[in-house]
């Protein structure tokens, strides 16, 4: 990664001109067809796009972006070594360090560095276990906070840190850590129920299938009937 | 504490389906009906206890004996308070009199179910069996199971029932209704908010037990004769529809709790609100 990562490019927008945008969707086109991007481009050429742009916004390479540049829960969102290393090769800051202090609840990490303009020892906001409690990010099903909360403490410092003294790198996405927990708390604690897919194989199997699945069930068409009244005796004595 | 239905609706330390129905009224109301330390006993209702009833018949048999107990069809006529007050009741009336307190006598904590509701419960669980999907519908799962759960988001204390939890993944609530026609079970289904059960016990399975319903189905069956039945899915957009009413009650209900205050209707003179739809016609 250059030093250059966070330096404003030169190069226009992908949507500045019609040609720009032509050119851009060619590429675009072309890098969605390889198996060597990552699985949220392939086959998806708007994917790609954004990330053509997102690579000329930050003066990197589209692979690059396309490595580091997640679609989780439908936002993109940024590993978060990659916002480690954006931070540590800006030119701007001595490369990110983590204090962390405390046990428990309290246990709390700390990201610094020195802002290499000034000599200023900067320090990013807290963060805590106890904070990831109440946030609801610890709680929620399959959740690192519960099995690595050393590294997702560290992870979550970092994010904050750029957040609040090199904005410009991660232009304002999330990483894909807070990615996961935001949806958790933020955009919506539950997952969209698959009814529709479900009811038609269930309605699938009453009209064809049905009959065959079960042994003790009469030949066909047996469910377009009416009901007979000779069916009471097998099932009222089970009722009463 | 046993997982039974009394038990289940006893508890108000958590919000049910029907709860929210009270709060989305007013919380005055909800107040009234769960909290207020003096307030009067509800009597059950009819189709109350006729929707109970078909529920046990179709699901839960075993239970029918435990549960319900059953007016002979040949039991003399309740007799009136004014009977029983009379100075010479008739010989008939010390009968039924008679009669009666022997029978309340063996019902203990029983539900007295009338031999004709009996008997149209028996016949809409008929009707249930005979329709094509029941079988593969009801052919594997937990009938009434109490769910317990904490909505994340505002921190409540929940609670839901769902009539079947199939072991297919999915969840099904048994309506009797006097119309069970697409239409009509809609607008039923809107006025009851049943989107709103959907909503919140598929939410609810999905926070006890980290899976979310492939679907919740209502199994349909109407009241009288020919007892047709029918059977319809809430679509995720009605899930979702149900979801924000929900959301909105429970936030309601959070904020109550945390303030001890019950607000009833508006203390302000409000505009009469007739029906939009009424003034787009003129």
């Amino acid at each position: 990664m250059s030093k250059e990562l966070v330096k404003i490019s030169a190069a226009p927008s992908v949507y500045s001109t019609g040609d720009a945008f032509d050119q851009a969707q060619r590429v675009a086109k072309m890098l969605s067809t390889t198996s060597m991007v990552p699985k949220d481009y392939q086959g998806n050429v708007a994917n790609c796009l954004v990330a053509l742009e997102m690579a000329n916004r930050v003066g990197t390479s589209p692979l690059m972006v396309m490595q580091n540049l997640h679609i989780i829960h439908g936002r993109p969102s940024w590993s978060a070594t990659y916002l480690i290393a954006a931070v540590n090769t800006s030119g701007k800051f001595s490369p990110l360090r983590f204090q962390v202090t405390g046990e428990g609840d309290a246990r709390q990490c700390v990201a610094v560095a020195k802002d290499l303009a000034t000599g200023e020892l900067l320090e990013g906001p807290p963060v805590s276990i106890a904070m990831a409690k109440k946030e609801g990010w610890f709680s929620k099903t399959g959740s690192k906070w519960q099995t690595m909360p050393d590294l997702m403490l560290r992870y979550r410092a970092a994010a904050f840190f750029s957040r609040l003294y090199a904005p410009e790198v991660a232009m304002g996405l999330h990483t894909v850590e807070e990615a996961y927990d935001a949806e958790y708390t933020e955009i919506s604690s539950r997952p969209k129920p698959a009814a529709p897919d479900f009811v038609s194989n269930l309605n699938a199997q009453i009209s064809g299938n049905f009959a065959d699945k079960l042994p003790d069930a009469e030949p066909e068409h047996q469910d377009a009937e009416p009901a007979e009244p000779a069916t009471e005796p097998a099932t009222e004595p089970d009722l009463i | 504490m046993t997982d039974t239905r009394d038990n289940y609706h006893a508890d108000t330390s958590r919000i049910s389906k029907s709860g929210l129905d009270v709060m989305n009224r007013s919380p005055y109301h909800f107040w009234a009906k769960y909290l207020n330390p003096n307030r009067p006993p509800e009597p059950r209702k009819k189709a109350f206890v006729i929707g109970s009833i078909t529920n046990d018949v179709l699901l839960q048999p075993h239970l029918l004996d435990e549960q319900y107990v059953i007016v002979p069809a040949d039991a003399p006529r309740r007799p009136s308070s004014l009977q029983i007050n009379a100075k010479k009741p008739s010989p008939e009336t010390l009968a039924a009199i008679e009669w009666w307190d022997n029978f309340n006598a063996e019902t203990n904590s029983r539900t007295v179910v009338e031999a004709e509701d009996y008997d149209r419960a028996a016949r809409m669980c008929e009707a249930i069996h005979d329709f094509a999907a029941t079988r593969l519908l009801l052919n594997n799962g937990e009938a009434e199971k109490t769910i317990l759960f904490e909505e994340p988001e505002t921190g409540t204390a929940c609670k839901c029932r769902p009539d079947w939890i199939s072991s297919d993944g999915f969840l099904l609530d048994l309506k009797t209704t006097t119309d069970a026609s697409p239409d009509a079970f809609g607008r039923s289904a809107l006025s009851y908010r049943y989107h709103v059960q959907a909503s919140f016990y598929s939410d609810g399975f999905y926070f006890a037990t980290g899976n979310y319903p492939k679907a919740f189905i209502f199994l349909v069956v109407e009241k009288e004769y020919p007892f047709a039945v029918a059977c319809y899915y809430a679509e995720p957009r009605t899930i979702e529809l149900g979801h924000a009413a929900y959301m909105r009650n429970l936030q309601t209900y959070a904020e109550c709790l945390q303030t001890g205050v019950w607000p009833g209707y508006s203390d302000q003179i409000e505009p009469l609100k007739i029906p939009e739809y009424i003034f787009k016609q003129i």
